[in-house]
Formats: structure tokens, sequence, C-alpha cells
């Protein structure tokens, strides 16, 4: 997967420029090599399935609408997640508190007392212990992790897509690393607690 | 544990961070939400003329104009020339099919600017009003 959406530019400009020529099916094409990306991104700012998909689907609209202006400056899935981004921010800022489905709720807000921490080093486990870090951090800091280490964002590119400066997202990259260190340290103390 | 053990387990942990899954119609949705703006693109007005075209004429009426100016004509407008040439057509054409037309015989043609120019402007004005229609069919189809 990671390597689908590290496919080439030359690839992502020969379909834009066919769309721009009117072929739908060649942003059908772009629609299908980013839309899990594209959720994931929404999904980690927005915590809520349905609001994912609303702004994913939306940020593809705004996307086909505003191709003309796409320059080819940057790498075109740094303008798609600036657009993802952007809309997600958007519609936080807007639902203060936004509803979460039930199996979001499950998802999300895994009570820290309840878990048996006990087979961490499974994979099912690290990927609920990784869902309880990224839970601890505020939605810029989940989105600036998914960038950079599942779609491996280089700095720069995070910088554009979220409209700050690279020393910036440095810095903010260097505190969320240790506010989930820190978590991390508070469940493995639990979970030796528990087995003593 | 150690600053360098929680280090290596976080790496360790932010490696199984993966994908969440779109939605299987995913991609069907944001086709079919993609309808409304194609049907706006099928319907884009497109004029008649181009703007090369529009060029084009004004450079040829300037051109026109100029020689107009230029090369006037003593008994008078450049245009007679191609006047007289007409009525020379008209008279063989009456002789042959007897028909009276007096028409060219008595024409005058200083009227000839007064009536391209403005008609030149009509049609500009013409082309953009059809143009805002076409933008703002929404509106008058009210």
């Amino acid at each position: 997967m990671r390597h689908t959406i590290k496919m080439d530019q030359k690839d992502d400009r020969y379909y834009i420029s066919k769309v721009l020529e009117g072929d739908m099916q060649a942003f059908s094409y772009l629609v299908d090599k980013y839309k899990d990306m594209v959720f994931t991104l929404a999904f980690r700012i927005l915590k809520n399935r349905e609001n994912a998909e609303e702004v994913a689907q939306d940020s593809f609209v705004k996307v086909y609408q505003n191709l003309k202006k796409f320059k080819s400056k940057s790498k075109f899935s740094t303008w798609l997640y600036r657009i993802v981004y952007n809309t997600a921010i958007s519609r936080v800022r807007v639902k203060q508190n936004p509803t979460m489905s039930i199996d979001d709720q499950k998802f999300f807000e895994i009570e820290d007392e309840k878990q048996n921490v006990s087979k961490s080093f499974d994979i099912e486990n690290n990927k609920m212990i990784l869902q309880r870090l990224l839970n601890k951090l505020d939605e810029s800091d989940r989105a600036l992790i998914t960038l950079y280490y599942l779609d491996e964002c280089k700095i720069s590119e995070i910088a554009e897509i979220t409209g700050q400066n690279n020393s910036n997202i440095k810095v903010k990259l260097h505190r969320t690393r240790k506010k989930m260190k820190e978590e991390l340290h508070r469940i493995l103390k639990s979970e030796m607690v528990e087995i003593i | 544990m150690s600053d360098k053990n929680i280090t290596r387990k976080l790496d360790e942990l932010l490696k199984h961070l993966d994908y969440e899954k779109a939605p299987e119609d995913f991609s069907d949705k944001v086709m079919s939400g993609l309808h409304p703006y194609l049907a706006d693109e099928k319907f884009q007005y497109t004029p008649l003329i181009s703007k090369r075209a529009w060029i084009l004429i004004g450079v040829l009426l300037m051109i026109l104009i100029i020689l107009a100016f230029v090369f006037p004509s003593n008994t008078g407008t450049w245009f007679d020339i191609p006047l007289d040439y007409l009525s020379g057509l008209v008279e063989k054409t009456k002789s042959i099919f007897k028909i009276s037309l007096n028409l060219f015989n008595n024409l005058d043609t200083s009227f000839l600017f007064p009536v391209i120019i403005p008609s030149f402007i009509l049609l500009i004005i013409f082309d953009r009003l059809i143009h805002f229609v076409m933008k703002n069919k929404s509106f008058f189809m009210i």
C-alpha cells in the first residue's frame, strides 16, 4: 500500500492532464489511488468515520474543481493532503464536539484500566496501544504523525500541507513524540504493576 | 524502563500505523458527486465567433477605415468603386430579366460607415449578451 501511494509523480501528472482533457476515468484512477490515505488523514483528525468520509469526498470534489489551478510545483499528493487537512480542521472548528458512532468510540476511547496489556507485544495489542497513544494527541498532532510515519512525507511537505514552516514542524514532531513516550511509559508501568 | 527502551518501543509501535480502509463504495460516491459539475461543463457557452476572429474582423475594419481616409474619392466615398461595378451588374441584370430596379443608380454611399460601425458594435453587444445569459441561465430559467 505504501508503495502504491509513493508511485511516480509523472504518473500523477499524466492522469491530471487526462482529467483536464475531460477524461473522467483518469480522475477515478486518482480517487482510487489516494482514497485510503485521504480517508485515513480525515479520520485521524475527525475521529468519526461518517464525518471523515464526508470530508474525504468533499476534498476530492474540491480537487476536481480546482485541478486547473494545480501548477505541479509540489507533488499532487501534497496538494491533495493540504486540501484534506484544511477541510478536516475547518470541520473540527465548526463542530467543537463531534459526535462519535459507538464503533468509533470503542476504537478511540479504550479504557486504560480495563485493557489487558500483558499481551502488548502481540501485533493487535500493539495497534491498540498505538491507538491509545494517538488518542491522547490533538487533531493536528495526529495528522502530523500520520503524514510523517504512515505516508512518509518529508518535513517540507508536511510544512506545505499544514501551512507552517519547517522548524515549527520539527519542534511539533519532537513534542508529539515526547507526549507519546510519556503515555507509553505510563501504559508499560501499569502493565508491570498488573504482572506483580 | 529506560528512555532508550521507550523510544525503541515507540518506534516499533509506529511501524504498525496503518491506513484506514475507505468504504467500498467511496469512489462511486465521489464520482457521482461530480455529476452536477460535469453537467455544468457540458452546457458551457462557447462563442460562435472566437476571440481571434473578432480581432481579425477588427483589424480588417481598421484597414478599411484607414484606406477610406487615405484614398478619398472626389465623387463620393471609397465604396463608390465596387458600387459602380455593382450598378453595371444591375443594368445587365435588368436588361436580361427586364425588371425595374433603381436602387443602385441613386444609392448614397455616405451612410455605409454609420451603418457598418454601429452594426459591428451591436454585434459585439449581442455576443456579450448571449454570453451573460448562458452564464446565468439558472437565474433566467426561474
